[in-house]
């Protein structure tokens, strides 16, 4: 990656596999590739990427043929731009794609610009809006549920643009869909149904653009060492909780956690309040509202109902170091 | 129609280290010939050569971003 221009070259760093579909003078026709947090090869399939060639194929002829116009170029971006991968990494080794992702999102956390709900939550999934696709098809729809069935999708849709971007492939859905900032309450999708096409505008649930974050190992996250489910309305309400409120019962404390010390909650505890924070509008989910609001390796206040009583509890997280 | 990629190797089925990314550069005779045809895929390791050979041909390129054990 290191002579990579990586601004024109964008994409979700966390995937394993990855194309781009263009031409000499550096036009990109699509992207193929794309995954979810279940699985590196839900979108890589023999079919689609045959659907993907020969659409590279076509697109290449209108290119030569002056019936695309030429797109254009990001401002150059290479891994040497950014200053502590320079430092630690390009005079040792290869420069791996993971790596870059993880350092650019550090050195946007020490600017202070550090989006982690754009960032560190990259590529959200498209089955939380209800888009189920026939993967082999490329963007035909298999199964519309929730938004997106309310918006009017329906099976056998082809997807061909987001927000008014053209889309090939599921690697152009999965990347355009994700440049969507984290403050949108709808995104708008076209179908080609019947030989025309339709703009459907699908309303975002909260959180749309919550993804698993497992298969990413950010130095920038927080490891809180405990997991949890947020209570519903009804047990917030009896227990006097905001209802908008992050409030979540502790399901289980990692034994490491628990080991080092890192805090000293227990199972069935109801952790309320951050630092004082009660309501986050992005989430209701406490674990989401630690992992965005604090900073790796640092520790925080939270304020716990156990047993009928409310107490406080010193909760230390830790920083991952990555594969450096 | 001809294909110039750039990439490492399309791995049917095959499941990728974690590890290392790289981007690898290669000529691919026809769509589905590539897919079918594997082991005759030539990958060109080297992005400027290809943009250079794409440009001679006046073939597309296909650019692989890929892990390598």
């Amino acid at each position: 990656m290191t002579g990579i221009d990586i601004g024109l070259f964008d994409y979700d760093r966390h995937n394993a596999l990855y194309y781009f579909i263009m031409n000499a003078d550096e036009h990109l026709y699509m992207r193929y590739g794309g995954r979810d947090a279940r699985s590196a090869d839900s979108y890589l399939d023999l079919d689609s990427l045959e659907i993907a060639l020969k659409m590279g194929l076509e697109r290449h002829e209108l290119y030569k043929q002056g019936r695309i116009e030429r797109q254009a170029r990001p401002e150059p971006f290479f891994p040497r731009d950014i200053p502590q991968l320079k430092k630690e990494i390009l005079p040792r080794r290869c420069t791996e794609c993971h790596l870059i992702a993880d350092y650019q999102a550090q050195e946007a956390e020490r600017a202070g610009t550090l989006d982690k709900r754009r960032e560190m939550y990259r590529s959200p999934d498209i089955r939380t809006i209800g888009i189920e696709l026939d993967v082999p098809k490329g963007l035909v729809v298999k199964e519309a549920t929730d938004a997106a069935k309310r918006a009017g999708m329906k099976p056998g849709d082809v997807i061909v643009g987001v927000n008014g971007t053209p889309t090939l492939t599921f690697g152009d859905l999965q990347y355009f869909y994700d440049q969507m900032s984290r403050d949108s309450e709808q995104a708008r999708i076209s179908v080609a149904r019947n030989g025309a096409t339709k703009e459907l505008v699908i309303d975002l649930p909260q959180q749309w653009w919550w993804t698993d974050l497992d298969h990413r190992f950010w130095s920038v996250e927080p490891i809180i060492g405990f997991s949890s489910r947020p209570l519903s309305a009804r047990e917030k309400k009896k227990h006097g909780f905001d209802a908008a409120g992050f409030a979540s019962e502790v399901t289980h404390v990692n034994r490491g956690a628990w080991m080092g010390r890192w805090n000293d909650l227990r199972v069935g505890d109801i952790v309320y309040s951050i630092d004082g924070v009660e309501v986050n509008a992005a989430t209701q989910s406490c674990e989401t509202h630690i992992r965005l609001a604090v900073t790796a390796g640092a520790p925080f206040a939270a304020n716990v109902l156990r047993h009928g009583a409310r107490m406080q509890v010193r909760i230390r997280t830790r920083r991952r170091s990555y594969r450096k | 129609m001809q294909f110039e990629t750039a990439t490492g190797r399309l791995a049917a089925g095959r499941r990728p280290a974690i590890s290392f990314m790289a981007a690898h550069l290669t000529l691919m005779a026809t769509c589905a010939i590539g897919l079918a045809q594997e082991p005759e895929i030539e990958w060109i390791n080297n992005y400027p050569a290809a943009i250079a050979r794409a440009e001679a041909t006046g073939k597309p390129l296909f650019l692989e971003f890929r892990c390598v054990p």
